[in-house]
């Protein structure tokens, strides 16, 4: 899979919903156009059955005709049955057309309604990177640069890393919106985000902590970050990515 | 009242909407593996299910006006 860049996972709900429209509204105007053929078709052989009894009509017109010696209804009769026929034989052709048309709009249903439920695929794929993406966001996904940063809301841990990872130089910086404690997921989430946008030319070499409260110290130096006094009591930690 | 040809056809036209409405949503992604994967086979099925469509329609003018050319 290549790489997606989304400003809002809102936007898999939107790609999902169109498959699924599409593939829902297809099998649909397939069948009402399956059933208006078939309407066609009834009505055209309906036609053929009703001329071939016009035309047996007007075969004993002609002979009542020609057994009292009326020449001119006895043509007449003979001109419409020849018509007849001739509808008659356009009635048989269409009629052969239409069920081969049918045949082939049954076939192309049979394709759109495995279509449909192939697309399940396609759509639960759709659902599942949704719910990373939102997972992700979450879980404390920093942006670098851009205006896409995601505000607070209520529920968001107080002490993760979001909004707050830009890129300086050679160096990610974090900057902690609090001096508290920092967790093993905090320092683990900032680590993995940092690797994760490290790519293309002029890759960071480090990675660097503002803001560290003294009761982090620990926990940091555990996890190979130097300690760095900025100003009194106030503190950072680095490390070499 | 409509023809059945006519309706035909609307159902047609409402299947071409939804295409290009469909095209519409993934325009921005079609280099994706994705829609190479997932949608643009989906597109081309569609679309040959309209093209089979517009042809038949084509064929039930033909086979109408021959008809009609019985009618009074």
């Amino acid at each position: 899979m290549s790489d997606w860049i989304v400003r809002n996972p809102d936007v898999f709900v939107q790609l999902s919903k169109a498959i699924t429209a599409a593939c829902q509204d297809t099998p649909q105007h397939l069948n009402q156009f399956v059933q208006l053929l078939g309407q066609y078709n009834e009505a055209l052989f309906t036609d053929l059955k009703e001329t071939q009894t016009q035309i047996m009509q007007r075969k004993n017109e002609v002979q009542d005709h020609q057994a009292i010696g009326d020449l001119k209804q006895e043509n007449t009769a003979r001109g419409e049955e020849y018509n007849l026929k001739h509808k008659e034989q356009e009635l048989k052709s269409a009629l052969s057309s239409i069920n081969l048309m049918l045949t082939r709009m049954k076939a192309t249903e049979s394709r759109i309604l495995t279509m449909r439920t192939s697309s399940s695929t396609g759509i639960n794929a759709l659902s599942q990177m949704e719910g990373l993406a939102r997972n992700y966001i979450s879980g404390g996904t920093a942006h670098i640069g851009g205006n896409s940063e995601r505000k607070r809301t209520s529920g968001d841990h107080q002490h993760d890393a979001s909004n707050t990872l830009t890129k300086v130089g050679d160096a990610f910086h974090f900057k902690l919106d609090s001096s508290s404690q920092l967790n093993q997921h905090m320092i683990d989430t900032m680590m993995h985000q940092a690797k994760q946008n490290n790519i293309g030319s002029g890759s960071a070499t480090k990675i660097s902590i503002g803001n560290v409260s003294k009761l982090s110290f620990s926990m940091l130096e555990k996890n190979g970050f130097t300690i760095q006094q900025i100003a009194p009591n106030d503190f950072s930690a680095f490390k070499e990515l | 009242m409509k023809s059945l040809v006519n309706q035909m056809q609307q159902i047609q036209r409402e299947l071409k909407e939804t295409t290009e409405r469909y095209s519409m949503e993934w325009k921005d992604r079609r280099k994706d593996e994705f829609y190479r994967k997932h949608v643009h086979p989906n597109l081309d099925d569609i679309n040959s299910a309209a093209s089979e469509m517009q042809m038949i329609i084509h064929q039930l003018e033909v086979i109408d006006n021959s008809l009609k050319a019985y009618g009074n």
